[in-house]
């Protein structure tokens, strides 16, 4: 079960998006999914400015 | 259970339930397919002279029924469930789902059942007909149009992120599969534009089908079986558009190293590196859904914390096999890792580990509320779950370390033969593995069947104190753009599929050069004309399409790993231009077939074709006794005419470079005498070494006994060499009949007698082919009692000159016109059929002498210089060529340029009739001197320009 005391908003009392945090639940109805705003994580933005810069050195290694 | 009832009569709960039920079969009868397939591994024979059987049509029924049967049989019914719920209203057209159930259900059986008869397009993955087809894209663009049409109509406001990937996989896969249903096997496309296209179609499949498909299964699952709230919506977000940029641009990573362009290649395996982006990304938003709540999952019993058990292993097995697939793209680890097991270990993982695992949760979560009474058998579930894990782990690791293994072997100069017998301890484990993941797959189908007829009903549901706030909806919410459905859908579904189709399909096609019909000669290095097949061919084509001989067998050679010495000349772009599909193949549980064509003589195939392991005794192809007539008494049997005419179509493979066997490097090796010295022990071990490689290569045709009557010896002709007479034909000692030296042996174990069923054999290593040279001559103890004999020595071969050729021509015509004709077609007076006899007693033809190489009744090795220097000197033995050693050095020169002057001749003629421009007859003449005469280079017929050009391995061999 959610213990998190993070309050819950539906579509009756969801604010706007641009003042939601990353802990705010947003629940889907009638299926009953909960869902937090979330972020991404700040080592998962390294791995993916990692990828693209090892990506593009591959494309230009392996060109031709 | 954690989702309210809310709504409930949104879902159609029998449609979803027969959907289900359907799953369950599929998913315990498609697996069990793959048994059987694992089992023809290490026991070929098992299911042997049955058709219907055989390995290659096993494999598609295998490869289709997981796919389509087992896996979306129950993603549409889970879909039927989700869907509904997610938007607030119900499916739209519902009733249709009972239709199309029935429509999918036919589908399922008659398409298994068509490859089963062998009516199969030859395009992996596509295998069905196109009926077939056309039942199978109708259900999933109908069940498609069910998805949009309630999108559409949805009440609930934001548009969850299983709707996102439920609704790009269906437009993904309407637009996909008329590529592998249509274009490849009836549109314009052939060769290696068909190979790029079928690896965007193959690869769409999977991730732009299954595994959308399963995304969309497990983010609605998993946050209400675990009863906790998805963790990231941004991570949703990054990981469904990375995945819809880079996922349709991977296809070509499944031909790398092929005649495909190169930037194209690229492009796919930079992509396929960037997929790592969307998997950890979701991989990252699962784990975090679980935060929290893993003890209550991992210690609960029921149908909820089952089904989240099953996501979430199949969450570990998804990030493992998606990661392993980018990284087996990477150009040096794909050199080792593809045509093997590797591949089929991933493939498992992505398919079986994480998206069965993925439907098999959602099932585990609906089955309860769908029947109204809790699982029957926790402890089913958890064998369920443990056999799984158990079974499926073994075999995965096991899969990763024979691709490595076999893959090294091979980078080393392994025989393949050798690899593929390396292989058989792990198969069997891996039948044993397989059969435990089916047999859980039985519980779980037991546990449902029990569920649903004894389950303790379910009294009331216990919501979560969360769901019990649950207000009504309205449709006020802001949304990020990215989530609109028409950007789902447009951009994602269409645009980004369109383009990838453009960039990896349309523009190399666009490319006249990938659409050419000339390849370059591989003696010449000049441009000639692929022919189009004949009416045989293309028959043979068809057979080998109908029995699954490209699962086995692939037809490309790659610049890589040394397989253009073990295969022969790497693929060129014209070579198959007439393909329509393609016979690249994604396997090598076989050798490749690229370049088979005049490797062996017809009698070989019809032996190897009758009874594959008589022939070479650790072979694991299967029997294909009905391409043979009813046998008559103890005469071989015959071939019918498909079989004829497969082998017409395999004697054709690679040989539109021409004669490339002439040149290459590996055909041509020599080595000193291979003597066997050293203490007796070293002896004893040689010799075992020699009978254990004698047993696996040769006593298929020259019997244990060294007899020359091996099982398949019926099928040959000429017969194979009895040992026991110490009598051998290919010599380089002087003397009628005179013992061949270690070195003569060794060539021709390497070289192989063209035209005849003794294949070259250079794939073995050294060490082996000098063994069997030593164990050979215990059959015959003239070895014992006679030396070798004394080596003819070649003089330095004089310049190729017309005058050189016509007294050559004079010679010729007083001592060999006889046999071999005037013009050396082999239509002298003595060569009707029973005038000439050897020492075996069998009857002999003269060698027509312009044949090329590997052609039935040409010369057996060549037309090198040396080599008929040596032949003409030494005669062949037991035969009726004597040796000539009466003629002078010049004289036998004289001999030898007329008889490479009537090959030089008849191979222009041959590069003239595929389109060689008149322009170029002269350069192309010279090269092929240049080929076979160190007297042609030295005379200047060559200009030092286009010498440069003649490949490398092309030019003189060295004796």
């Amino acid at each position: 079960m959610v213990k998190d005391p993070v309050p819950v908003h539906s579509t009756t009392n969801a604010p706007p998006r641009e003042a939601l945090d990353e802990t705010a639940i947003y629940r889907y109805e009638p299926s009953g999914i909960l869902e937090r705003s979330g972020s991404i994580p700040v080592w998962l933005k390294l791995v993916v400015f990692g990828l693209m810069v090892w990506g593009m050195y591959y494309a230009w290694r392996y060109a031709y | 259970m954690a989702e309210t009832t809310l709504n409930s009569e949104l879902v159609d709960k029998p449609l979803v339930k027969a959907w289900a039920w359907w799953s369950l079969v599929w998913l315990t009868v498609f697996p069990f397919v793959g048994i059987l397939v694992s089992i023809q591994f290490h026991n070929p024979e098992f299911l042997g002279g049955l058709p219907w059987f055989t390995f290659g049509r096993l494999r598609s029924v295998h490869l289709g029924g997981v796919l389509f049967g087992s896996f979306t049989t129950a993603f549409i019914g889970l879909l039927y469930y989700f869907v509904p719920r997610l938007c607030g209203t119900p499916l739209f057209k519902v009733e249709w789902g009972w239709w199309l159930l029935w429509i999918w259900n036919a589908f399922l059986v008659l398409g298994s059942l068509t490859l089963f008869m062998g009516y199969m397009v030859g395009v992996e993955y596509a295998e069905y007909e196109w009926p077939l087809n056309l039942m199978r894209f109708v259900v999933v663009a109908t069940v498609a149009m069910q998805v949009v049409g309630t999108i559409l109509r949805r009440r609930a406001s934001r548009f969850y992120v299983s709707l996102w990937y439920t609704l790009a996989a269906g437009i993904w896969t309407i637009l996909n599969l008329p590529l592998g249903a249509v274009l490849l096997p009836y549109g314009p496309v052939s060769g290696i534009n068909s190979a790029a296209i079928h690896g965007l179609y193959m690869h769409n499949l999977v991730g732009l089908w299954i595994t959308p498909a399963g995304l969309a299964t497990i983010y609605y699952f998993l946050p209400l079986s675990a009863k906790n709230a998805l963790y990231s919506h941004k991570l949703s977000l990054l990981g469904f558009w990375t995945l819809a940029l880079f996922y349709p641009l991977t296809g070509t990573h499944h031909y790398l190293y092929s005649p495909i362009p190169h930037w194209t290649q690229t492009v796919a395996v930079v992509h396929s590196l960037w997929m790592i982006i969307p998997v950890i990304t979701v991989i990252v938003n699962f784990f975090g859904t679980m935060l929290g709540r893993w003890g209550a999952i991992l210690g609960g019993g029921g149908g909820d914390n089952y089904a989240a058990k099953f996501l979430m292993i199949g969450v570990v097995y998804y990030f493992i096999g998606s990661v392993q697939g980018s990284i087996e793209t990477l150009h040096r680890f794909q050199q080792l890792t593809h045509f093997n097991d590797f591949v089929v270990g991933h493939a498992h993982l992505t398919v079986f580990g994480a998206m069965i695992m993925w439907v098999v949760g959602g099932l585990y979560y609906v089955w309860p509320r769908l029947t109204g009474r809790q699982l029957w058998s926790d402890r089913l579930a958890s064998w369920h779950l443990w056999l799984t894990i158990t079974g499926f782990t073994a075999m995965v690791l096991g899969l990763t370390a024979q691709g490595f293994i076999q893959g090294a072997m091979l980078d080393n100069g392994a025989d393949f033969v050798d690899s593929i017998r390396e292989m058989q301890p792990w198969w069997v484990a891996r039948t044993i593995v397989g059969t435990i993941m089916d047999v859980a797959l039985g519980f779980m189908a037991y546990n449902f069947y029990k569920t649903g007829r004894e389950g303790v009903p379910v009294e009331s549901e216990d919501r979560d104190p969360l769901q019990r706030a649950a207000q009504p909806m309205s449709l006020t919410t802001t949304k990020n753009w990215l989530e609109y459905p028409s950007t789902v859908g447009i951009l994602a579904g269409v645009v980004f599929f369109v383009g990838s189709f453009f960039i990896l399909g349309g523009l190399p096609w666009l490319q006249a050069a990938t659409r050419t019909t000339m390849v370059s000669d591989a003696v010449t290095g000049l441009s000639v004309r692929v022919n189009q097949y004949s009416l045989l061919e293309e028959r043979g084509r068809q057979v080998y399409i109908k029995d699954g001989c490209w699962q086995c067998h692939s037809q490309y050679v790659r610049p890589v790993t040394g397989e253009s010495l073990r295969w022969g000349p790497v693929s060129q772009v014209g070579e198959s231009a007439f393909d329509r599909p393609h016979m690249f193949s994604t396997r090598r549980i076989g050798p490749d077939l690229t370049r088979v064509g005049r490797k062996y003589g017809d009698d070989w195939h019809i032996a190897h074709l009758w009874n594959p392991q008589e022939v070479v005794a650790d072979s694991i192809m299967p029997r294909f006794t009905w391409l043979f007539e009813e046998r008559q008494g103890d005469a071989a049997p015959q071939l019918t005419e498909d079989g004829k005419a497969l082998v017409a179509y395999l004697q054709r493979l690679g040989t539109a470079i021409g004669d490339w066997r002439a040149g290459s490097v590996s055909w041509q090796q020599n080595s000193g005498a291979v003597m066997l010295r050293g203490s007796p022990e070293g002896r004893d071990a040689v010799l075992s070494l020699g009978q254990a490689v004698y047993e696996r290569r040769c006593a298929g045709c020259h019997g244990v006994k060294g007899d020359g009557n091996g099982p398949s010896a019926k099928f040959l002709d000429p017969k194979p060499r009895d040992f026991t007479k110490g009598l051998f034909k290919f010599r380089s000692t002087k003397g009628k009949d005179s013992l061949p030296s270690d070195a003569d042996l060794y060539v021709t174990i390497t070289h192989g007698l063209w035209g005849t069923s003794m294949p070259s054999m250079h794939e073995l290593p050294d060490r082996q082919r000098g063994a069997v040279i030593q164990f050979l001559k215990s059959f015959s103890d003239r070895w014992i009692k006679e030396p070798a004999g004394q080596p003819i020595a070649i003089p330095p071969e004089p310049p190729v000159t017309p005058a050189s050729i016509t007294k050559g021509n004079a010679l010729f015509q007083s001592n060999c016109a006889l046999c071999h004709g005037e013009q050396g077609k082999a239509d002298g007076a003595l060569s009707e059929p029973g005038m000439l006899i050897d020492d075996w007693e069998h009857p002999v033809k003269p060698a027509h002498l312009s044949l090329p190489a590997g052609a039935p009744g040409g010369v057996k090795l060549g037309h090198g210089s040396p080599r008929l220097y040596q032949t003409i000197m030494a005669g062949i033995g037991g035969t009726p060529m004597p040796p000539f050693d009466s003629l002078t050095t010049e004289e036998v020169w004289d001999l030898v340029h007329f008889v490479q002057s009537l090959r030089v001749t008849a191979h222009e003629a041959e590069l003239v009739a595929v389109g060689l421009q008149e322009q170029n007859r002269k350069t192309a003449r010279d090269r092929i001197w240049a080929a076979m005469s160190g007297g042609a280079l030295g005379e200047r017929t060559v200009s030092a320009e286009t010498e440069r050009e003649v490949p490398v391995g092309l030019t003189h061999q060295k004796p």
